[in-house]
């Protein structure tokens, strides 16, 4: 089962910040703001992000949000200024020409 | 996703175990999760880190050449699953079950057919006529096809390649028939096409091959130990034994791509003897097809897509392989899809 997530940032640490960073892009999620990322992710690695996370963060100074998010309401989203690409993020490209 | 490169100069590298595309100055980072394959079919250069990180993610990169037909591939030094199921497809090559199994497989391919040529038949109202003679004609063939059971291996193997080669003449002139005025053509043409029917069909082809071969690696089937000699290859293989029911995919793909009108004249570098699809046509045919292929269908009591289906198809051919007492034999793929 995949599921959209949103996963939402505030880390004091640069290192930290950069770690988990390249963590979420290797799984594969798209950063669509400075400390917004948004993909689909299998439900098991969306657990595993939250773990990895809990272990690197600092709980006085930092937060991470990781928000599951349903088909339903992703139609529903409304992108103002500068967008994403919405069939990227919801895996909905099949073929990448390059 | 499958990614394919197809502008000259691509540089294909990874950092921080994400695959980075580069083109002068274009750019794009994917996910070693989100890449299904890679497709080269251009000049590329590929960094050795970024080979290594396809390889552990099992990602194939396949190579092709201007037809759209696999030149090699990378993959990883062993083949997938026992060596037994190898050792038995060797001596299934001995001994004529294994051409039991091809009159299966090219049961299955003229069955999905005529069912094409019905769906297309129930379309066009009125003009019912063009498909008729030829749909009984080539059931007629399957029927025949049936009943053949040769003296010997080498009779049979020629019985089944001749009425595979009468079925295939008859189907492709109808499906001419229910072309655009412009684009009827005049039977199959391989290296080089002949016209843009051919050459979008031949490249599906291409396509199709590639991931029966890799359905056959993962399964643990040699893909050059083949049961038949196909027609344009003079050699036995595998793939080309087991690509038979779903050739069915690339020709509905290509001859919806044409009734459908979305084939334009600057798709096609034309020349004088031959046709070949050209950088703007290869994008749209390649996306096609992948739809198609990515579309769920009834198979087995389930949904599943139709690129799945060779996995599941390849599975059960080893798992009868190396089912000693062949009581159970595999009844082929039922996608009723039409």
């Amino acid at each position: 089962m995949s599921t959209l997530a949103w996963i939402i940032y505030d880390i004091t640490e640069d290192k930290t910040r950069n770690f988990l960073a390249k963590e979420f892009k290797k799984t594969g999620l798209i950063r669509v703001q400075k400390s917004v990322f948004l993909g689909r992710l299998d439900s098991n690695r969306f657990d595993e992000l939250g773990e990895i996370c809990d272990g690197v963060i600092n709980p006085e100074t930092d937060s991470v949000y990781l928000f599951p998010f349903c088909q339903e309401d992703f139609q529903k989203v409304r992108v103002l200024g500068q967008g994403f690409d919405r069939k990227m993020v919801n895996d909905e490209i099949l073929s990448q020409f390059f | 996703m499958q990614v394919y490169i197809h502008s000259p100069g691509t540089y294909l590298t990874q950092k921080n175990e994400i695959f980075r595309l580069k083109n002068q100055d274009r750019s794009l980072d994917l996910s070693p999760r989100k890449v299904e394959s890679f497709v080269i079919t251009n000049q590329a250069m590929i960094t050795t880190q970024a080979i290594n990180l396809a390889l552990e993610n099992n990602i194939d990169m396949v190579f092709l050449d201007a037809f759209g037909d696999p030149t090699g591939r990378i993959w990883f030094a062993k083949m997938g699953s026992t060596a037994l199921i190898r050792r038995k497809q060797l001596e299934m090559d001995q001994n004529d079950s294994g051409l039991m199994i091809v009159k299966d497989l090219i049961k299955n391919k003229i069955g999905n057919q005529v069912k094409f040529l019905k769906t297309l038949k129930n379309a066009r109202p009125g003009k019912e006529h063009r498909f008729i003679d030829t749909i009984l004609a080539i059931e007629k063939i399957l029927q025949t096809l049936e009943v053949t059971d040769g003296e010997n291996v080498i009779d049979l193997r020629n019985t089944i390649m001749g009425l595979e080669g009468t079925s295939a003449r008859a189907y492709f002139k109808v499906l001419a028939r229910a072309m655009p005025e412009k684009y009827r053509f005049k039977g199959r043409s391989r290296r080089p096409a002949k016209d843009p029917f051919n050459a979008v069909l031949n490249y599906c082809y291409g396509m199709l091959y590639g991931k029966v071969e890799k359905a056959c690696i993962i399964a643990g089937l040699d893909p050059f130990i083949g049961f038949l000699h196909t027609d344009n290859y003079n050699k036995k293989s595998l793939v080309f034994d087991l690509i038979e029911p779903f050739r069915i995919f690339a020709e509905t793909t290509a001859v919806y791509l044409f009734t459908g009108r979305k084939m334009k004249d600057d798709y096609f570098d034309m020349y004088e003897h031959s046709v070949s699809l050209n950088k703007n046509g290869k994008p749209v045919v390649v996306e096609a097809m992948d739809k198609h292929l990515e579309e769920k269908v009834r198979y087995r009591r389930k949904n599943v897509k139709r690129r799945h289906i060779l996995h599941h198809e390849a599975h059960r051919l080893a798992n009868y392989m190396i089912d000693d007492d062949k009581m159970k034999k595999p009844d082929w793929l039922s996608i009723t899809e039409f």
